[in-house]
């Protein structure tokens, strides 16, 4: 293993590691300047002198944000919303991804077929709001989870993950006598964690952030998630001048307090969901 | 373990072997059927004059005239122009640089640098165009940072938001910097997932890194590429409406009007659903066609499909 | 019913007798917010009172028929009081009470988020699963759901139940609602008439130059060339929204002569660009703009937020504007500089005539909606639910919450937001006040003037400052004609061509000088290929057709 210490990988380690700090930190920008916005005062903001460090430093707007009537009780609900509708959306992309990944499965591709197209495929906002409303899912929290319980693209990529394990896996599972359900469940799954983890997270983040099914199929505010509630205090501090009610200013800064708060349960999952990552480099040993 | 039925006496010893799959696919295939596909009936709407009160099923048919108008306007094939440009150009661009990413920062042995870059190169996800536009004008105006260093370096301003080339390149740059992340992470996994023991023989046999990253990471990731690809051409004709028109002005409007913002202009914000529907349906085929293609293409180059 | 006469007179009385002793004599030293104590009188028998209110007693009475369900639309803007919703909260109780009481009807409200209500009201009104009242501001939303059979004919309920409406909110049902002679809605009568735009002047900046304000156009030319020669700063400074015409409007509408209501009409704020007369207004600005008085690239800054910085910081001579945009920054500049005034209203668009005029806000504000899916019953009652808070002696209550307090010139005052948040009321109380905001003092300048002085947070502008805005905001108003009808060409391409306008509007100010002509009339023609002539012809037709 000499190469891997030798001078020419010491100057590939640091170039691509100087490389990443650069590209990290253009890309840190514009989250910067919303962090910046989101401590600064309101004269500075509207002086246009924020940009990526925060001027006339200040938590008001956390305050104000934190204080908005709804926030607590939606943000337990839409923790407790996220966990369910993730849970529920893994399960059914799993159960598809499985049996389609199986090379040689009658009917397999045609499935797959139905799967692909939907991503093309939209009915469109109405349709979709009368289908709901046929299933009498409408100011249910099912209306949340059902829905959008399956991503074709998701389900596409987890398909392509459990292509990629070995089939002398399979094989021995076989002869060890596995049915196709012990199979998955105790050869596959634990291979595609990487994969899980990460379709985990994009459902995650999709329900978390997800706001026009809320507006649609939901009628009674304690079911409005986080997002809805911030959305909406952030409008109501910059109520236009239609209705006749004079102006907020701060509007900028609680709009960015919001936008930081909404971040941070993602935040704090992520390092957890990279743990999955590192896991996934056992394939590599399982099989060697 | 699942050979096709080769003689009719077999179908009962492949529904043996395989009647557990099956059973796994249910759930999933009756959901998709009514969650997705039944609401699809809605399009018809596409051939009606939709009336509020009389809803979907009732309104009158009014066969294509949707569609004569969208295809009669020139606006119509102006957006279409632009979405195809603005889209390729986020393939072209867009595309490779996570899977470039990802393979480099594979590459990384620090741990440290690897799990903070890919979190945080993830953040940008959780901006909307509202506030990535408004960055953009800050940064990239006549007024803003950028012209103000040129100018500070006695070079001229350039017009990055009201020359329509340039605005182009800006619209490009700020999707890698909003999605390279999204993308970065699929890569990331499917490398993580991948055989780590074939890249140390690699390194035993002598291989160079570029031959290494040539013969054996690529491949191993090859799947999740040509799968992304393959969904990304179909939706060459797709475009969201936030990006093109929060970054958009009257400038650059040649380059920046598309279809989701013609159907916004034309159509939805007249409540003409119907309209919208149609242009919609349209983009859906267009869609469907691209991605059996580009399908059908990458199978006949030897690589699997999705399909 | 009884005790809710007792309840609008007892209000009443003090309204007049809190009014009586701030117009009064000023003097007698209740200048504290102690006012606020008899405010919780609905318990409180005043008998003695009993005459002044007893018409609305009576008729109460007969009013409470069945009982009824009733599903009400409310915005949700995410600031209910902790442990309450939007639903239910110390308002919606106090409400549902009242009006069980007097009509026997059970309300019950349903969340529709503010910023995306019209599409919300859209989808349920499509899945016909919409509540009984629901509103928007959008006259196309409106007409099309009137057009399209989608509400409840109004005609007979609100001539039978509708008299405080009538009453209270005349001025904002003239005609906008009344199709082929039906009503489809009642309209929300606004409180403070107000200018759409505001011009605002640096008046530090013109003592400097030694210049007097301007009060023609052409003085505004020799003070936005003196600017620029003295290196101020941008002369004019403009944004690039590319969805509102407030930063021309009021100056092409100088260059238009509207001899007749026709004109109006067919020229309203929308189509002002392409009236007659105006290219000479476009022709104008594309010179100043040519001559660097206006934001070089204005069209790139479509937040407005280089615009807005300009004011704050002030980097700008002159901006016009919706009306109190200019606030925010003028009070930022004004603590920065530690001058007052610096920027101030100023109206120096003439018309041909000499005269002047300025565009405000109609006087009606939303459409109040029942669906055509609402049972006769429901509509009845619905109708009772907004007459009765019609009524401004109800309205104040619901605008303000029964616990108001009126400040020494007699304007109510809420209470504060952690006091609000303490009892229970929700954070927007407007909200829930859907009929009426029309309240005594809202129209009577020099008492909001004095009010705006004592509210204000920081002492930004003075009470003559403000007065000044009321002053100049109102010289030459003008209300443009509207009528309950959009022709159908507008229905399809209004909105394309509104967009369009302001595009055609900003190209022909940037454009090269030389390029002018070639460019109007580029821009012009495509106007006309869109659809802008048959939208034209449209309101043409209309205007005749009803005379």
């Amino acid at each position: 293993m000499s190469v891997l210490n030798s001078k020419g990988e010491k100057r590939f380690q640091l170039f691509w590691t100087i490389f990443f700090i650069v590209v990290t930190c253009i890309a840190m920008v514009p989250i910067l300047r919303v962090l910046s916005v989101s401590f600064s005062g309101k004269n500075a903001i509207l002086a246009g002198k924020v940009f990526i460090l925060p001027v006339d430093f200040t938590t008001e707007a956390y305050v104000k944000a934190l204080k908005s009537g709804s926030f607590v009780n939606a943000f337990w609900y839409s923790i407790f919303l996220m966990l369910g509708s993730t849970a529920v959306s893994l399960l059914m992309t799993v159960l598809a991804a499985y049996p389609l990944s199986k090379k040689n499965l009658i009917g397999g591709s045609f499935v797959m077929m139905l799967f692909v197209l939907t991503m093309y495929l939209s009915p469109g906002v109405i349709p979709e709001y009368l289908n709901v409303r046929d299933f009498k899912l409408i100011d249910t929290v099912w209306a949340l989870v059902i829905p959008g319980a399956l991503s074709a693209y998701n389900m596409i990529i987890m398909c392509n993950a459990f292509k990629g394990i070995d089939s002398a896996l399979y094989e021995a599972a076989k002869i060890d006598g596995c049915s196709e359900f012990r199979t998955l469940i105790s050869v596959a799954l634990p291979l595609v964690y990487p994969t899980i983890a990460t379709l985990g997270l994009f459902y995650a983040v999709g329900r978390w952030n997800g706001i026009s099914d809320v507006l649609y199929y939901i009628n009674t505010s304690k079911y409005f998630t986080v997002q809805m509630v911030l959305k909406q205090f952030v409008e109501s501090v910059n109520v236009s001048i239609e209705e006749g009610l004079t102006t907020n200013l701060v509007a900028d800064n609680i709009k960015a307090a919001s936008i930081v708060i909404s971040m941070l349960p993602m935040l704090i999952v992520y390092p957890f969901v990279q743990k999955f990552f590192t896991k996934g480099i056992m394939v590599g040993a399982v099989k060697g | 373990m699942n050979k096709k039925p080769k003689k009719p006496g077999s179908v009962a010893l492949y529904l043996k072997n395989n009647w557990q799959l099956y059973l796994m696919l249910i759930v999933p295939v009756v959901y998709m059927i009514l969650f997705r596909y039944k609401p699809m009936l809605g399009v018809v709407v596409a051939f009606k004059k939709f009336n509020v009160f009389k809803g979907i099923w009732d309104s009158p048919w009014i066969g294509l005239t949707h569609f004569k108008e969208a295809f009669t306007s020139r606006d119509f094939w102006n957006a279409l122009k632009n979405t195809l440009i603005l889209n390729l150009g986020d393939l072209v661009i867009g595309f490779p640089i996570p899977i470039f990413l990802a393979i480099f920062l594979n590459e990384l042995r620090g741990e440290r640098i690897r799990k903070t870059t890919q979190t945080l190169l993830y953040l940008p996800n959780f901006l909307s165009w509202v506030i990535i536009s408004g960055i953009v004008t800050q940064l990239f105006s006549n007024s803003g940072l950028v012209n103000n260093l040129f100018n500070a370096f006695g070079a001229a301003s350039v017009p990055f938001l009201s020359n329509t080339f340039i605005w182009r390149f800006v619209y490009w740059f700020m999707g890698v910097w909003q999605g390279a992340g999204y993308s970065l992470i699929v890569y990331l996994a499917a490398l993580m997932a991948t055989d780590a023991s074939l890249g140390e023989a690699a390194y035993i046999d002598g291989a160079t890194r570029l031959q290494r990253i040539w013969h054996v990471t690529l491949p191993q990731i090859s799947t999740t590429v040509t799968t992304l690809l393959i969904m990304q051409v179909g939706k060459l004709v797709n475009i969201s409406f936030d990006r093109p028109y929060l970054m958009g002005n009257t400038l650059v409007n040649d380059a920046s009007s598309v279809i989701s913002t013609y159907v916004y202009s034309v159509g939805l914000a007249a409540g003409r659903f119907d309209f919208a529907t149609a242009v919609g349906l349209f983009q859906s085929i267009v869609g469907v066609v691209l991605v059996l293609s580009a399908n059908a293409v990458i199978k006949k180059m030897g690589q699997e499909g999705i399909m | 019913m009884k005790r809710k006469g007792l309840l609008k007179q007892a209000v009443a009385i003090l309204l007049a007798t809190v009014m009586a002793a701030a117009t009064g004599c000023g003097s007698s030293g209740s200048s504290s917010s102690s006012s606020s104590a008899p405010a919780d009188s609905s318990s409180s028998s005043s008998e003695s009172a009993a005459p002044a209110a007893d018409g609305g007693a009576e008729a109460a009475a007969d009013l409470k028929g069945d009982e009824v369900d009733l599903r009400v639309m409310v915005w949700d803007r995410g600031n209910a009081a902790p442990g309450t919703t939007t639903e239910e909260n110390t308002m919606t109780k106090w409400i549902q009470d009242q009006v069980k009481e007097l009509f026997n009807i059970n309300v019950s409200y349903v969340s529709v988020p503010r910023s995306e209500s019209d599409d919300k009201v859209n989808i349920m009104m499509s899945g016909g699963s919409a509540p009984d009242i629901i509103f928007t501001y959008d006259q196309s939303l409106f007409y099309n759901y009137a057009s399209s059979g989608a509400l409840k004919d109004l005609t007979d309920i609100y001539a039978q139940y509708g008299g405080n409406i009538a009453n209270y909110c005349a001025e904002a049902q003239e005609g906008i609602a009344d199709l082929d002679g039906k009503k489809y809605a009642v309209m929300k009568q606004r409180g403070t008439a107000s200018a759409r735009h505001t011009a605002y002047i640096r008046q530090d900046w013109l003592d400097q130059l030694n210049m007097e304000m301007p009060t023609t156009k052409e003085e505004l030319g020799e003070y936005l060339y003196a600017v620029k020669d003295a290196g101020l700063g941008i002369p004019w400074a403009m944004s690039g929204r590319g969805d509102t015409e407030k930063g021309y409007l009021n100056f092409l509408g100088s260059y238009v002569d509207l001899p007749d209501e026709r004109t109006a009409y067919i020229y309203n704020e929308a189509y002002m660009a392409v009236a007659p007369g105006s290219k000479d207004g476009l022709k104008q600005l594309n010179t100043w703009y040519n001559d660097g008085l206006i934001t070089q690239d204005f069209p790139t800054d479509t937040d407005e937020s280089i615009m807005l910085a300009d004011i704050a910081n002030g980097n700008t001579g002159f901006v016009l504007v919706d009306s109190t945009q200019a606030w925010g920054g003028t009070e930022v500049l004004n603590g920065t500089l530690g001058i007052q005034p610096t920027f101030v209203p100023c109206m120096p668009f003439e018309l041909p005539d000499g005269s002047y005029r300025t565009p405000f806000e109609y006087r009606y504000a939303m459409f109040v909606m029942i669906p055509e899916t609402t049972s006769d019953e429901k509509a009845v009652a619905a109708m009772k639910y907004l007459n009765w808070m019609a009524d401004p002696a109800v309205a104040v209550q619901i605008r303000y919450s029964p616990e108001l307090t009126y400040n020494e010139l007699g304007v109510a005052v809420e209470p504060n937001e952690e006091e609000k948040n303490e009892k229970g009321y929700p954070g927007t109380l407007d909200d829930l006040c859907i009929m009426n905001l029309n309240f005594d003092w809202v129209n009577d300048y020099d008492t909001m003037a004095k009010a705006n002085a004592m509210e204000q947070s920081t002492d930004w502008a003075t009470e003559e400052w403000y007065k000044s805005y009321y002053d100049v905001s109102q010289t030459g108003k003008f209300i443009f004609p509207s009528y309950a009808f959009i022709p159908e060409a507008e229905a399809t391409y209004g909105v394309d061509i509104k967009t369009r306008m302001i595009q055609f509007v900003y190209t022909c100010i940037c454009a090269p000088a030389d390029q002018f002509e070639s460019t109007y009339e580029k821009g012009y023609q495509e106007l006309v290929n869109a659809g802008l002539q048959d939208i034209l012809d449209g309101r043409a037709e209309y205007y005749d057709s009803i005379q």
